[in-house]
């Protein structure tokens, strides 16, 4: 049995392929996509419980697809966390600001990831 | 002109072998593009075999060692086409899986190879080679890379300071700061951004030789150092910044330091920041000192910043505005209150104009 469904969108291959392999280890569903386009359509068909964004996509941006979600009835429940290279305090703040749930800078811990994904959708720890 | 008259068996001949040659050539060619194309196919399933133990180790669930014990053990030709995932991957992931990644780039000699290409003929190389030991993080390479900075090659000097960053080895401060003077040959100084990018990579064991370096006598030294200071948050050099304010003469520097005080000063810094701020400087120093009041905050901060919303120039009204925005509801309070001045109202307005846009707030007019 699956669990909770995560969206990944990043057009780094190897960050969605990672992000990817770590949460189906743990146990999760996932739906994985390269850009910010792409990242609103599958958000629309499969309404995920989280959604991992990466700020900086072609098309949509991380944070643009973040704003549709959030005025989006349909995805109130879906959580977002945003994983990218932008480490300024502006960014933080415009990611948080934009209805963000976390925010992670990389270089990335990917068990510190895991972790976060487990708070944020209320199921504690998987590792 | 005399004529040569061949026998009709030599034309023959000739023919005949010309059309041997041809089908030979096409059937090496032939026969390699099977062959490659077959090796192709091969590597790139055993690839994507490599790539989920790859994966695994990058992702911290290779608890019994096995993926990276196989990793260690490939030959030299799957490693090289393993290679880019590796360090791709090297860049964006901190922690233990990085520091297992970095150990399978050690087992397959990527350290040796890196020295030595520190001193290859080609610049690209030398820029490659300082990148990959600055990402393997390996400080007992820092005196190999530190002479690059020098380097006739633009990219590998900017490379090694970069590299130089992530190896957080103080000893790199110095030729650091001394790598922004242009080289007597005539080569140009790093870009300053560069190295305070890399200064604040060295972290806190940099502070105090960063510190000392505002007493140099090269303004672009001291504006460097002061905007390292305040990025790497170094309070323990706060007395130093506050003497640069005090008695800096350059603009340059002055704008820098006002930065820097709005990140690690405090309440107390308001009264040197007001001077910053006043007229008789140039914009760049005023900009900056408004930043770092609305940085700081408090009442004293928001009663300059709405003198100076009415200020002559309308940039630094504007900017005024900006940052009492950044105090929240009572900077939005001061903005909605502006009556009687023109040029305060207007920046009033734009003020509330770029929050309301900056954080999707219903527009609210002053």
């Amino acid at each position: 049995m699956t669990g909770p469904t995560v969206l990944v969108a990043d057009d780094d291959e190897d960050i969605r392929d990672l992000v990817a392999f770590k949460l189906e280890t743990a146990g999760y569903a996932v739906e994985a996509v390269t850009d910010g386009d792409q990242a609103w359509a599958r958000a629309q068909e499969v309404r995920p419980d989280l959604a991992i964004l990466d700020v900086m996509m072609p098309g949509l941006s991380g944070l643009d697809v973040l704003r549709k979600i959030r005025a989006d009835e349909g995805l109130a429940d879906t959580r977002v966390i945003l994983l990218t290279a932008r480490a300024r305090e502006v960014d933080v703040d415009a990611g948080f600001s934009t209805g963000a749930d976390d925010y992670i800078v990389k270089p990335f811990s990917p068990r510190e990831l895991i972790h976060r994904v487990a708070v944020l959708l209320g199921g504690g720890s998987r590792q | 002109m005399t004529e040569v008259h061949l026998p009709p068996w030599v034309l023959q001949l000739v023919l005949w072998l010309m059309l041997a040659i041809g089908v030979a050539l096409l059937l090496v060619i032939g026969v390699a593009r099977v062959t490659r194309r077959r090796r192709t196919g091969q590597q790139s399933r055993e690839l994507a075999a490599l790539r989920d133990d790859v994966l695994e180790v990058a992702s911290g669930d290779d608890a019994d060692g096995a993926a990276r014990r196989r990793l260690d053990r490939l030959p030299s030709h799957l490693f090289r086409a393993v290679m880019p995932t590796l360090i791709g991957l090297l860049s964006k992931v901190r922690g233990a899986p990085a520091r297992a990644m970095v150990s399978i780039l050690v087992a397959h000699g990527a350290v040796t190879l890196a020295q030595v290409d520190l001193t290859a003929r080609s610049g690209s190389r030398r820029a490659q080679a300082a990148w990959m030991l600055g990402l393997m993080r390996h400080t007992r390479s820092v005196p190999r890379v530190l002479p690059l900075l020098q380097d006739r090659d633009r990219g590998a000097a900017v490379t090694a300071a970069r590299a130089l960053g992530m190896l957080r080895d103080p000893r790199a401060t110095g030729p650091l700061l001394d790598a922004l003077q242009p080289e007597a040959q005539g080569r140009g100084g790093l870009p300053s951004w560069v190295v305070v990018e890399a200064l604040v990579g060295l972290g806190p064991g940099a502070a105090e030789e960063i510190g000392a370096a505002l007493r140099r006598d090269d303004a672009t030294t001291r504006a460097a150092a002061v905007l390292a200071l305040g990025l790497g948050q170094h309070v323990s050099q706060l007395g130093a910044v506050r003497d640069l304010v005090e008695h800096e003469q350059s603009p340059i520097v002055l704008a820098a330091a006002a930065e820097t005080v709005g990140q690690l000063g405090s309440r107390g810094d308001v009264d040197a920041l007001v001077r910053l701020s006043g007229a008789e400087h140039p914009r760049a120093v005023r900009a900056a000192a408004l930043r770092s009041l609305g940085e700081i905050g408090g009442v004293p901060a928001r009663e300059v910043l709405a003198e100076l919303l009415a200020d002559e120039d309308p940039r630094i009204g504007d900017l005024a505005a900006e940052q009492l925005c950044r105090l929240g509801g009572p900077g939005r309070e001061v903005l909605h209150g502006v009556r009687g001045n023109d040029a305060a109202m207007a920046s009033a307005r734009y003020g509330l104009l770029i929050d309301a846009l900056r954080h999707d707030r219903p527009l609210e007019t002053a």
